[in-house]
């Protein structure tokens, strides 16, 4: 194994020159602060002292939510297996993960991967809404407004068993999650299923618990969707 | 008969944004390393700049008015479920590289900052910005805790205990 590097190359190597902005990652930086800030519920300016808080942070969620418009991609929780063993290349040039719990973003071109097998339409809508359907949050968005539940949701002995038998070395289940204005999901929705049922099941149970900071758009709570894929992997 | 509210010039928010961007924009890579998210948190972090600037005192500079609040929005970030967002792809770590720096040494440098960054992913928020803060980015402690917020013996202590974290992860990830 190549001899580790001294912390202090390390620091040395990070001390370099970072690679500034392109001229238009500089302008849409601008762009969404200036939207952001014109948006109502911007607030009273923010001490530096004080952390963000969610009438601050849904202004920017408008924000996002405009420049980003329906190009929503996936929010993935990658689920370590029970051994520590190298993962398989994942698919659709997803890059691989650090071992341990990630929650990883992954981009719009992953989005495929869930609308060719998902039965319905790829954007995800409220069943039986006669009005616009909810705005479909881009994933970080979506996820940094997420307050409380488990996302390491494991399959239980017997199903990891089976999984074992069949020989199966990764799930990837694509969900289907919608929110309330209150910040309750009342949509949990497995778009592909593992083939496994307990294993999609207990996903359904434990995202239905999630809670989420209301997402306020133009000053107003605001149903929203997303689509969060789970990745599990076991050898 | 001046004004007593505004004692001291204060930029335009355009201005300041160009002034200011490229360094808070180095600052987050440090603190966050090279990860997807970083455009948010820069975005967020200007964000709280324009709505605070119009109460700016001017009892800082401008410069630490702002490196303060994109600190502390880093802070917040990391706080939250971000902070094992690592990137996994080495040639992310080019933003840190000279251009013109030769493949074999590229490649040297993309693995020592991928471990580097690694390792700072499993340090709490706290300790970590301590860390990046005064080793990385030369800050006395004095600077440090002014943009966090808490004492100089308090960063101190979390720039040595993150140290000696990072050493023996380093040390640990690399033996046979």
């Amino acid at each position: 194994m190549t001899a580790p590097a001294p912390l202090d190359d390390l620091i040395a190597l990070a001390r370099g020159p970072v690679r500034p902005l392109a001229p238009a990652e500089r302008d849409r930086v601008r762009d969404g602060v200036l939207a952001a800030a014109r948006a109502p519920g911007a607030g009273r300016g923010a001490l530096p002292h004080e952390p963000p808080v969610a009438g601050r942070r849904t202004a920017r969620t408008a924000a996002i939510v405009a420049a980003v418009a329906l190009a929503a991609g996936l929010l993935a929780y990658v689920v370590p297996g029970s051994t520590t063993a190298p993962r398989p290349p994942a698919p659709h040039g997803v890059p691989p993960t650090p071992p341990g719990p990630v929650p990883r973003v992954a981009g719009a071109t992953a989005r495929p991967s869930i609308s060719t097998p998902a039965p319905p339409a790829p954007v995800p809508r409220v069943a039986g809404a006669t009005a616009a359907p909810p705005p479909i949050m881009p994933p970080t968005a979506f996820e940094q407004q997420r307050i409380a539940g488990n996302k390491l949701i494991f399959p239980d002995d017997a199903t990891k068993e089976a999984i074992h038998r069949a020989g199966v070395t990764r799930l990837m289940v694509p969900m289907k999650v919608c929110v309330t204005r209150a910040g309750d999901v009342d949509v949990a929705t497995v778009l592909k299923s593992s083939g496994f049922p307990a294993y999609d099941a207990r996903l359904v149970d434990e995202v239905r618990r999630w809670r989420y900071t209301p997402f306020v758009i133009d000053g107003r709570p605001t149903p929203v969707c997303s689509v969060v894929q789970f990745v599990y992997n076991q050898r | 008969m001046s004004d007593p509210a505004l004692p001291h010039s204060v930029p335009s928010f355009n201005e300041l944004y160009e002034a200011h961007v490229d360094a808070v924009h180095a600052l987050l890579t440090r603190l966050l390393g090279p990860s997807p998210d970083r455009e948010d948190v820069l975005q967020q972090a200007f964000l709280q700049v324009h709505l605070a600037l119009p109460r700016f005192r001017g009892d800082a500079s401008l410069a630490t008015f702002v490196r303060r609040i994109a600190v502390h929005v880093a802070v917040d970030h990391l706080r939250g479920r971000h902070r094992h967002l690592v990137p996994t792809d080495p040639t992310a770590m080019d933003e840190l590289i000279d251009p013109g720096a030769a493949p074999a040494a590229r490649a040297t440098a993309r693995r020592g900052l991928l471990a580097l960054f690694t390792a700072l992913a499993e340090l709490d928020a706290d300790k970590r910005v301590a860390f990046v803060l005064t080793a990385i980015e030369g800050l006395s402690m004095r600077e440090a805790a002014a943009l966090v917020g808490a004492s100089p013996d308090a960063v101190k202590q979390r720039a040595l205990a993150a140290r000696r974290q990072l050493e023996a992860r380093l040390t640990e990830r690399t033996a046979p």
